[in-house]
């Protein structure tokens, strides 16, 4: 019997039960747990990603009678927290993840704080022990909402069973709307058994309630002066990042781009909200961003950053960054204005609702910027990157390419991080935005493959694919067990160069080529052969001859499989910004240093 | 970059539990400077008000405001700095006195309106009201006759109505 058949009938099961249990919460008295479970799938939440233990049990007790959500059972917490991560930015719906006390929850941490960095929206619920027991040190007690507050957008310690319903819908809005980002409710034991008379819990709910709000205006005097240096600007550049993709606001931002034939690069999170081939994108900007990128924001006299952080990673020396220009900043968080580069003209709102308004603005007028766009491509003559052509070695970017070649344009690309994560970057050509689902803020090695299994479960549609290196691999290969278990269709390409490669490459360029601690290759086993022992399909690829057939098998494989790539050890990535260098000044090659 | 000056804040918040914890994290954890943090329940119970004195420049006062805000358990924050405010401060200063020179306390006390909360054989506790400065020269006088201990409450701070 298949997986899903299993499921069915369960479901019947389930159905039946579900419906007597409603029944007999005719006196409108039912438990926390009940009520949980009711405000979710009220909310249309269908999907949960968690692990069970013994502070949760009450809810999971409940969660087993709803015939609505389903549940997939992680293997380690921070597989579930990621997946969940994942699911929110491709379903654009919040990702929901169970957890129990203790190290459940300490365990949900590192995920928190991915989601927080990269503005997602995952909802998390933890079992808390006994309110008696809080306090005590108690078995699996730990204090997640202290734990969780610099890392969530929210949290709640629910002490009242009814408290639930409002608390959830509330947690669920926070996390999904302006600026997103997690949210965590703890939840001890005896709340979810206590009782609550669900029908006397209020519903309705206050969209801007106090202490929150989403700026729904914004400055018009503001915009109108964006619109008037845009007009004046002989070298204009856009810089896109994720909130772009979060506001919807795509199609505005290449509009507004095309009038003005202005140059667009994005922030890693902000890949595909152009596509990397339209000719207007200059790829991407930063650390490892491409060299026209970099030398059009040091070059530039007016730069439009359109929700992003303009992180370190980015603005590489602060003071230096973009030192020509009028910095015009959109943001839907006020709190991003000035926290690291002051903006000449701030402007706090929503980007689709900003840059529709510059566009009605500039109605008809055109602008074509022939010595600027002549400019850029005297820098793509200079500055491109170019590979070796030597067929005897399997480079890992000639992998990146191959997979960008062989999968269709929709999709999804998740990582972990260092080394291929960059090439991931640099070669994979993206035409949607969050088509890239990777750990941008935190830098999370391990992000990639339980993002992939998120990934897949939030939009089946889609080919899923998870680009990742050894080490990032290793770092969360147990949730092999929940791809195969849910027999997942997604593929792994693991870039193994038997080394922590970033670090290394640092190592190599900054520490005088000390490689401590960075060669891993010794111990790690075979990852195919592993990924086969789970029961997923492993595949290895020494040679470039084989290349595009194994890739090809594993991709067209009806289940999770693994394809284990040895690459170049030596390959590092190129161009390179040094940490706090000028945006402007990156080294090309090894030899630049 | 502009000077580095005291910004006294004033902030509504929640009156639930974490909600200080929550604010005194994010301050540290910006490696924001507080001078002074005072907390009370304003009219309503279910509020607080933080009285609270940033020590920095324009740029970082800008952002302690907007990072206050984005908490959801924060309803309101103020910036009084270039507002008309009223700032008071109690400290109670325990002052080593014998008998021969409880006089001399007192008097001096009475000269700043402070009064005596509590004598004993060989102390006697001064109550002291008032803004920063007042508070402070009094202690710096007292000091001359051996301060014991020091309790400061913090600074509280509330804007002037218009008169």
């Amino acid at each position: 019997m298949t997986k899903s058949n299993q499921a069915s009938n369960t479901t019947t099961t389930k159905r039946k039960e579900k419906e007597s249990s409603d029944n007999m919460g005719e006196d409108g008295n039912i438990s926390g747990a009940r009520a949980l479970i009711k405000t979710l799938e009220e909310n249309g939440v269908d999907t949960i990603f968690g692990i069970i233990g013994g502070a949760i049990m009450p809810i999971y007790d409940e969660l087993g009678k709803s015939k609505r959500i389903n549940h997939i059972t992680a293997t380690h917490e921070q597989g579930a927290i990621h997946a969940a991560d994942a699911y929110a930015r491709v379903s654009n719906r919040p990702g929901i993840v169970f957890a129990t006390s203790g190290p459940g929850a300490s365990n949900l941490m590192t995920g928190l704080a991915n989601a927080y960095m990269d503005s997602s929206p995952v909802v998390a619920f933890t079992g808390q022990v006994a309110t008696s027991l809080i306090g005590q040190d108690s078995f699996q007690e730990v204090d997640v909402r202290g734990m969780s507050d610099p890392i969530t957008k929210h949290n709640y310690l629910v002490m009242d069973p009814t408290e639930v319903r409002k608390t959830v819908t509330e947690a669920l809005h926070i996390a999904s709307t302006g600026r997103p980002g997690p949210v965590l409710i703890d939840m001890p034991k005896d709340v979810q058994t206590g009782k609550v008379n669900w029908k006397e819990t209020n519903k309705s709910f206050e969209k801007d309630f106090e202490g929150y709000s989403i700026p729904e205006s914004f400055n018009a005097a503001a915009v109108e002066y964006l619109t008037e240096e845009l007009r004046k600007a002989k070298r204009p550049l856009i810089l896109a990042g994720g909130g772009v993709a979060n506001s919807d606001a795509h199609d505005e931002l290449l509009t507004l781009a095309r009038k003005f034939n202005i140059p667009i690069t994005n922030s890693l999170m902000g890949l595909g909200t152009i596509d990397t081939k339209d000719p207007l994108c200059l790829g991407m900007v930063g650390m490892h961003g491409s060299g026209p990128a970099n030398k059009a924001i040091s070059n530039s006299d007016l730069l439009l950053a359109v929700g992003t952080r303009l992180d370190d990673r980015i603005t590489g020396n602060v003071e230096k960054f973009a030192s020509n220009a009028k910095i015009a900043h959109i943001d839907i968080d006020p709190a991003e204005m000035g926290k690291i580069v002051e903006p000449d003209i701030p402007i706090v709102g929503d980007a689709k609702a900003v840059l529709s308004k510059v566009i009605d603005q500039i109605k008809d007028e055109e602008k074509e910027h022939k010595h600027w766009w002549a400019e850029i491509k005297n820098w793509y003559e200079k500055y491109t990157v170019k590979l070796e052509d030597d067929e005897s070695v399997l480079k890992p970017q000639s992998v990146v390419t191959a997979i960008d070649e062989l999968t269709p344009g929709d999709t999804l690309v998740t990582t972990g991080v260092g080394q291929h994560q960059m090439w991931v970057a640099q070669y994979y050509s993206f035409s949607e935005p969050k088509q890239l689902i990777t750990s941008g803020g935190l830098g999370t090695m391990g992000f990639g493959f339980p993002a992939a299994i998120g990934a897949k479960i939030g939009a089946p549609d889609r080919v899923v694919v998870a680009i990742t290196g050894d080490g990032s691999f290793q770092m969360n290969i147990q949730e092999l067990t929940t791809a195969v278990r849910e027999q997942l269709p997604i593929t792994v390409v693991i870039l193994r160069n038997g080394s922590l490669g970033m670090v290394r490459q640092w190592q190599q360029l900054f520490f005088d080529n000390r490689l401590v601690e960075t060669l891993i290759d010794d111990g790690t086993p075979s990852l195919a052969g592993v990924a086969e022992a789970y029961g997923a399909m492993g595949l290895t690829v020494t040679e470039n001859e084989h290349l595009y057939t194994k890739l090809e098998e594993g991709l067209n494989y009806d289940g999770p499989s693994v394809i284990e790539c040895f690459v170049a050890e030596t390959e590092n990535v190129w161009p390179m910004v040094p940490a706090g260098g000028a945006s402007g000044e990156f080294l090309m090659e090894e030899n630049d240093v | 970059m502009s000077e580095e000056k005291l910004h006294p804040l004033t902030a509504v918040v929640k009156n639930e539990s974490g909600v200080l914890s929550r604010i005194s994290g994010l301050f540290a954890r910006r490696g924001f400077n507080i001078d002074s943090l005072a907390v009370g329940e304003t009219t309503d119970p279910h509020y607080s008000r933080m009285s609270i004195i940033v020590k920095g420049n324009r740029k970082i006062l800008d952002q302690v405001v907007k990072q206050l805000n984005k908490q959801i358990d924060v309803i309101s924050v103020e910036d009084l700095s270039e507002k008309s405010h009223v700032e008071r401060e109690l400290s109670l200063i325990k002052v080593k006195a014998q008998t021969t020179n409880r006089g001399e306390i007192i008097e001096l006390a009475d000269i700043f309106n402070a009064k005596v909360a509590d004598v004993g054989k060989d102390y006697l506790t001064v109550e002291a009201t008032g803004d920063a400065e007042k508070v402070e020269a009094l202690e710096n006088l007292l000091n001359e006759f051996g301060i014991e201990e020091i309790a400061r409450t913090g600074r509280v701070v509330l804007e002037r109505s218009i008169t």
